[in-house]
């Protein structure tokens, strides 16, 4: 075997083991190929790369482990931004336009409403301070912080981001009979934005939580 | 040396082996071999996701560039990395001193 196809059957070996696409994906098999045809060029009598490099299988699932964790911290700091931005979207309402205690809905309606307020806030801020961790853990050395840790804190994220669109939801159903157009308008984008950092948060702890063992 | 043995301070080698000068992977690589006088042989393999677990944590840097018409990374450390490699040298002076004392207590 020549020392090309050599470099080129061990990496098709490291393939198997990375993401199907993404720019990361070609930059960790250039940087391997690099490291592989100087390992030959400076030991040309070594007869096997496995022998020099390990199992490319192992390597590859190394590479992927820390890239899934790199993916993870991405997705982390995306849920983070449209916490913030629902947020500061909903401070912006109050201060602007206010809400009146025409809002309020009367009768039975009126404390499941307050109570969702309440656990909305509490919600939120839970799912802001475990998006912040979840930045912070994975920016740690690995060494300082458990390898396991980043991933417990995105599901705690992702429980407060689920907690937060239920009192949501709650709070609309409860003003749903009184017909407050105004209210319901301003749920919608809420749940929207808030949907869609659920969804990018459980889509990171599903890519990563088959791979905390590295 | 078994990997095993290596695995709680590959950080703070591979820092030290860049801290002299920026090197590409495999220059690590030949590197650590070089100043263990051999003792450190780790597949080449499992050095590649600790450079790239350090970049993550901003302990070094990485830049491409072109050598012999292949894509080249090259890590450098920066000065968080150099902070942490002070404090891992410190620490592991404290534990070596102190198992030093215990394994060479006389009997």
């Amino acid at each position: 075997m020549t020392g090309t196809s050599a470099v080129d059957a061990y990496l098709a070996q490291v393939e198997t083991q990375l993401p199907r696409r993404g720019r990361a994906r070609g930059e960790i098999l250039d940087e391997l190929r690099d490291g592989l045809s100087e390992a030959l060029e400076r030991h040309p009598g070594t007869d096997s790369l496995v022998r020099e490099f390990g199992d490319p299988r192992e390597v590859g699932a190394a590479m992927a482990r820390e890239l899934a964790l790199r993916v993870f911290r991405r997705h982390a700091a995306q849920t983070l931004f449209l916490l913030l931005l629902t947020s500061l979207g909903w401070y912006l309402y109050e201060a602007l336009v206010g809400v009146s205690r025409s809002a309020v809905p009367s009768g039975g309606a009126a404390p499941v409403f307050l109570i969702g307020i309440e656990v909305l806030r509490g919600a939120i801020a839970a799912a802001l301070v475990g998006a912040v961790l979840t930045v912070v853990a994975t920016s740690l050395p690995t060494r300082r912080i458990g390898t396991s840790v980043p991933t417990w804190l995105g599901r705690a994220t992702a429980a407060a981001l689920v907690v937060f669109v239920v009192a949501v939801l709650t709070m609309l159903i409860s003003i749903a009979p009184a017909h407050r157009p105004g209210g319901i308008l301003l749920g919608v984008p809420v749940v929207a934005v808030a949907l869609l950092a659920l969804v990018i948060t459980h889509r990171a702890v599903r890519n990563r939580a088959p791979r905390t063992a590295g | 040396m078994s990997t095993e043995r290596l695995k709680g301070h590959l950080d703070a080698l591979l820092l030290a082996v860049l801290e002299p000068g920026p090197l590409h992977g495999y220059g690590v690589v030949e590197k650590l071999r070089s100043r263990s006088a051999g003792a450190f042989d780790l597949p080449s393999g499992t050095i590649y996701p600790a450079l790239h677990r350090l970049e993550r944590t901003g302990l070094i840097t990485g830049d491409w560039s072109v050598h012999n018409g292949r894509r080249r990374r090259t890590y450098t450390i920066t000065a968080a990395g150099r902070t942490y490699l002070a404090s891992e040298r410190t620490e592991w002076r404290g534990f070596a001193g102190v198992v030093d004392r215990v394994l060479e207590f006389p009997a």
